[in-house]
């Protein structure tokens, strides 16, 4: 009789639960990358039954799709199903760890106050977060931690960094005495709010030895939402929540219809080898999902929600899984309405590039001008002296009595250059001194528009004007 | 026109060359979901955006010369080479957008104000550098590519920022895309006359005429002057001047000027030459026309 008892325990061990009968449908990735090519959208669509198993062989026909920009859902036609679709991508996980005062007890519940480890139940989840370190070994694949009782502790947000996850988990220690509520389900829904910033496929391991147990008013959860909360956020950010059970008094019943609905499992109880099933078996689910591809609308949205729908066969209620996908163009969304006051801005242009034009012809000037110029290199414009078309005589040179005068320049000394006017024809003549024209000593000769006369470091620039 | 005029000429026409560009862009935007995809609309939205920067920025020289053909004629060409690349910036900016943003949408909570961001930011970047470099192909001038890629990149960069913190801070502002396309001309055009000027060995300066003060760089292997309007650098209104009147060669650092019509004399520093090189301060002059080469 005895061993008989003992028969159908392991036998039940052995077995995973599972939401008897129960189909699932997640949207676990959207690929749109091709988006811009040929405004295909990619939807990664994982269904499972029988305790967390795939369901293969559906057709195009048995799923349908909407897309939707701004809350209208519009059905789209899937242009192509394809099965088994070879994904590398990592899986997000996040263990979530009861860390309430019977996370202290041995597994059945009879001894509370053991200092021993080996016989704590939390020793068992530690064990059961070691050995999933072992079993990743998929680079792109991220583990976080979180651990609970009355709140939410110890949380290390998914990361590739398996040390940072270790540390974790040395910091979850025995809680004290008052601490004893085990805020299960509103863990699970914040814990599924911290996922949904991540892409890909999710999956939280939620490690319990007990039931929900809230607090009445407690602050750190402010808001409940309950078992029927986090099944359906799970549900709708296509998350699957695998769930193991650490004593016999762990809540079976409702662990079981967590995972079941959201295409995860129940392992009533910890073994080593549950890991490394439960792992493969989401290898399994992602190497089975089905790729369904279709043509993306053109409403203007930064991200667009797909939606997909399936109805399993065994007639269960229509199953409904959602994601968005990023959709942003380039300059962004248009205004609600059109301004066509905007193209005012068109005369204005046209009018400040006529504007610049002007400008531009600045240097177009009538009278002769003599612009004198100081300094290295380029030189920097010091003055501009315009010549009245009268005068006979302009000179050039260090006096204050020349017309111009030039200061600061050390190698100018007294009246340098004197410029003759006779019929319209300037002729420049040195009154001693080296002087340049063209860069060519010269003492005197006729001024064509544009010469250069350079007396020591300063150029002066003779311009005829424009004649008429 | 001296290179500190340049730049805030440059700057100016890129800036209006954004805003012309903007009631435009906004009505293909109005249209979006009319379109059959997502790569036509990015087609016909950069086509539109470059076709008027592109324009713009290819009357430019035109409007510095005072040349009235020049300036249609490089309009259209600018129109012409500022749509292809307008097209190819969009699509890639587009692209970049997408897949960094994808990136940042999966994998961050904050990716609102910090991830789209910077996504949109590099996206018009990426459009930025194709717009800016559009000009210096247009105008086969290797360092205006090269300009144009640094500024049209570091314009869309910040044109993008505003776009997107606009639509952060005041998601009814009908002007922020307004602001972000004239700042990304602004600093292309800025880049065309402030990057150039550190690039450039030499210059020209006109001293006579009705284009005095214009100043010409030359940054191409061969710069051809005269009244020609396939020249580089074309005069009009001046007497005594070939269609094809001189060439200007650049070998590294080193400038040489050639005859380049017989019957036409070619003077430096008042002497007749056919071919000479090009010192600092030489005097220049064909026919009526008298400039001055400088060095950097």
């Amino acid at each position: 009789m005895r061993i008989f008892r003992w028969f159908v325990l392991i036998l039940l061990l052995s077995v995973p639960f599972s939401w008897a009968g129960a189909e699932t449908l997640r949207v676990a990735q959207i690929d749109n990358t091709s988006l811009l090519i040929n405004q295909r959208i990619g939807v990664y669509v994982s269904v499972t039954g029988m305790g967390g198993k795939p369901v293969k062989g559906l057709k195009r026909e048995d799923f349908a799709l909407f897309e939707s920009a701004d809350g209208q859902r519009l059905s789209r036609e899937i242009i192509e199903l394809r099965e088994g679709a070879n994904v590398t991508q990592g899986v997000t996980f996040l263990l979530v760890i009861d860390n309430s005062g019977s996370m202290y007890w041995n597994a059945d519940g009879r001894i509370k106050n053991s200092d021993d480890p080996e016989v704590w139940r939390i020793t068992s989840a530690k064990r059961a977060v070691s050995d999933l370190l072992k079993e990743i070994r998929n680079p792109k694949d991220r583990i976080g931690l979180v651990s609970f009782n009355m709140r939410m502790d110890a949380v290390v947000l998914p990361t590739d960094d398996k040390v940072t996850v270790e540390r974790a988990l040395l910091q979850v220690t025995k809680p004290p005495e008052e601490e004893a509520y085990t805020e299960l389900y509103e863990t699970l829904y914040q814990s599924i709010e911290k996922m949904g910033a991540y892409g890909g496929r999710k999956v939280i391991i939620l490690l319990s030895d007990g039931v929900d147990f809230p607090m009445e008013d407690n602050p750190h959860f402010p808001e409940r939402f309950g078992i029927d909360g986090v099944i359906e956020s799970a549900q709708r950010e296509g998350i699957s929540i695998f769930t193991i059970g650490l004593s016999k008094k762990a809540d079976n019943n409702n662990l079981n219809r967590i995972s079941g609905a959201t295409g995860g499992v129940h392992f009533s109880t910890y073994s080593p080898e549950d890991i490394a099933r439960l792992y493969s078996l989401i290898r399994d689910q992602i190497l089975n999902e089905y790729l369904l591809i279709y043509t993306a609308g053109m409403s203007p949205a930064d991200r667009k929600l797909v939606s997909v729908e399936y109805q399993p066969v065994s007639g269960e209620r229509l199953l409904r899984s959602e994601r968005y996908y990023f959709s942003d163009s380039l300059f962004g969304f248009p205004q609600p309405a059109y301004q066509w006051l905007a193209f005012t801005i068109v005369p204005v242009v046209a009018a400040l590039l006529w504007i610049l034009s002007l400008i531009g012809l600045e240097g177009k000037k009538e009278t002769p001008t003599l612009d004198v110029y100081q300094g290295k290199g380029r030189g920097k414009r010091v003055q501009t002296m315009a010549i009245p078309p009268r005068r006979r005589s302009v000179t050039i040179g260090a006096d204050s009595a020349d017309d111009v005068t030039i200061t600061g320049d050390r190698k100018v000394a007294k009246t340098m250059v004197q410029i003759e006017q006779k019929d319209g024809v300037y002729r420049v003549a040195s009154r001693g001194g080296t002087v340049l024209v063209n860069n060519r000593q010269v003492r005197t000769k006729v001024l064509r528009s544009g010469d250069v006369i350079r007396v020591g470091d300063t150029t002066v620039v003779f311009d005829g004007g424009i004649k008429k | 026109m001296t290179l500190g005029m340049r730049l805030l000429f440059y700057g100016l026409i890129g800036l209006l060359a954004g805003a012309l560009c903007w009631p435009f862009s906004e009505l293909v935007l109005f249209y979006q979901a009319a379109f059959p995809s997502l790569l036509f609309f990015s087609i016909v939205l950069g086509l539109v955006a470059g076709l008027f920067i592109g324009g713009i920025f290819g009357m430019s020289e035109g409007i510095i010369t005072h040349s009235g053909d020049k300036l249609r004629k490089s309009a259209i060409t600018g129109m012409i080479v500022g749509a292809v690349g307008g097209i190819l910036g969009m699509i890639s900016g587009q692209a970049a957008l997408l897949y960094i943003g994808t990136f940042f949408f999966n994998s961050s909570g904050g990716y609102k104000h910090f991830g789209i961001p910077i996504s949109r930011a590099l996206g018009w970047s990426v459009f930025g550098l194709f717009v800016g470099i559009s000009e210096g192909i247009r105008s086969r001038s290797g360092s205006k590519v090269r300009n144009g890629l640094l500024g049209g990149f570091i314009g869309g960069l910040l044109g993008g920022l505003v776009v997107e913190y606009a639509r952060i801070i005041a998601p009814q502002s009908a002007y922020s895309r307004l602001v972000g396309l004239s700042l990304l001309g602004f600093l292309v055009g800025l880049s065309y006359g402030f990057v150039e000027r550190g690039f450039t060995e030499g210059f020209l300066r006109l001293l006579s005429g009705r284009s005095r003060g214009s100043e010409f760089l030359l940054t191409q292997r061969k710069t051809l002057v005269g009244e020609a309007q396939s020249t580089e650098i074309t005069l009009s209104g001046y007497k005594n001047v070939s269609d094809e009147h001189a060439e200007i060669l650049r070998e590294g650092k080193n400038f040489t000027i050639v005859q380049g019509d017989k019957r036409k004399p070619l003077y430096v520093n008042d002497e007749k030459v056919e071919k000479t090189v090009l010192h600092n301060g030489d005097i220049i002059r064909l026919g009526d026309a008298q400039f001055r080469f400088s060095r950097k």
